[in-house]
C-alpha cells in the first residue's frame, strides 16, 4: 500500500470516532495521527490504552500494543474469558498481546499463520473502529 | 392532535457507531412499538455499513434485543444505542493462540 493511500484510508476510518462515541463508550483519544491510533478505555475494570500502529493499512492489520494509562508498555495483563487479551509473551514482540483476528500479532503468531488477514480485510467489523470495538468489548469482560 | 401522534407513543433515538451516528445530530423520533431493528437497518444504510448481522446493540452497557420494540426492551424518552461488532474471539476459542513463551 502506498503510504499516502494508507494514510487516506486511516484518516477516513478514524473520522467516525466522534465526541459522541467517545463519551458513550468512555474512550479517550491520546493520539489519532497516521499511523498511530492510541485510545484509552476509561470505563471498565481498569484503565488501559490500546495503541494501534497502522503502518501499511490496510494491506496489513494494525499492530496492537497494550499500554498503561501513563503510556508504558504493559508486561502483564489480565486475561479475558475469550482469551483476546493473551497474557503470554508474543514470540515476535516479547509482550502480552491481542489474540484476535484483525490484530497483527494474531496473524503473525505461529498458531495462526495460515489464517490470513486477507480473509477479513475490508469485511464488516474489521475496519479500525471495528477492530477497536472488538478489543474494547473483550476488555469489558476482563 | 391525533392520539397516535402524541408524545407518549414515541421515543427519541440516536444510534452511535464507529463510522458515525444516525441521525448525524440529535435524535430521531420513532414509534415505541417499532422494532429496534428498523432504525438499525436505516442507520446501516445511511452510514454505508455492510453486513451488520453479527453486531450487537447496547444501551447503558446492556445488550438489547433488536427484534423487540422499545417498550419490550424497557426503553423510553431519549435513547442512545451503541451499535457495533461483538468482542473478538481469542485464546479459549478454537482459533486461539497457544502459549509459547512464559
Amino acid at each position: 500500500m502506498h503510504p499516502l493511500a494508507a494514510k487516506l484510508k486511516f484518516d477516513d476510518q478514524v473520522r467516525g470516532l466522534t465526541d459522541n462515541l467517545l463519551r458513550l463508550r468512555g474512550w479517550k483519544i491520546h493520539k489519532m495521527e497516521y499511523p498511530v491510533l492510541d485510545v484509552e478505555f476509561i470505563s471498565g475494570p481498569k484503565g488501559i490504552r490500546i495503541q494501534m500502529v497502522c503502518d501499511d493499512w490496510d494491506d496489513v492489520p494494525p499492530s496492537i500494543q497494550l499500554l498503561s494509562t501513563s503510556g508504558e508498555r504493559l508486561s502483564a495483563i489480565k486475561r479475558d474469558p475469550a482469551g483476546v487479551f493473551n497474557e503470554s509473551r508474543h514470540p515476535g514482540t516479547g509482550f502480552p498481546f491481542i489474540c484476535m483476528r484483525g490484530s497483527r500479532e494474531y496473524h503473525t503468531h505461529s498458531s495462526h499463520i495460515t489464517d490470513h488477514w486477507s480473509n477479513y480485510r475490508g469485511k464488516s467489523g474489521y475496519d479500525l473502529g471495528g477492530i477497536l470495538s472488538q478489543v474494547w468489548r473483550a476488555w469489558l469482560k476482563t | 392532535m391525533d392520539k397516535d401522534d402524541s408524545k407518549e407513543n414515541f421515543v427519541e433515538v440516536s444510534v452511535v457507531t464507529t463510522s458515525g451516528s444516525y441521525p448525524a445530530h440529535g435524535f430521531e423520533r420513532v414509534p415505541k412499538h417499532q422494532k429496534v431493528r428498523v432504525l438499525l437497518d436505516k442507520t446501516a444504510a445511511h452510514l454505508g455499513l455492510a453486513d451488520t448481522g453479527g453486531w450487537i446493540a447496547t444501551v447503558n452497557g446492556k445488550e438489547i434485543k433488536v427484534e423487540l420494540n422499545y417498550i419490550d426492551n424497557g426503553l423510553s424518552d431519549q435513547v442512545e444505542i451503541d451499535f457495533g461488532p461483538r468482542e473478538g474471539g481469542g485464546g479459549n476459542a478454537s482459533f486461539g493462540c497457544q502459549t509459547e513463551i512464559r
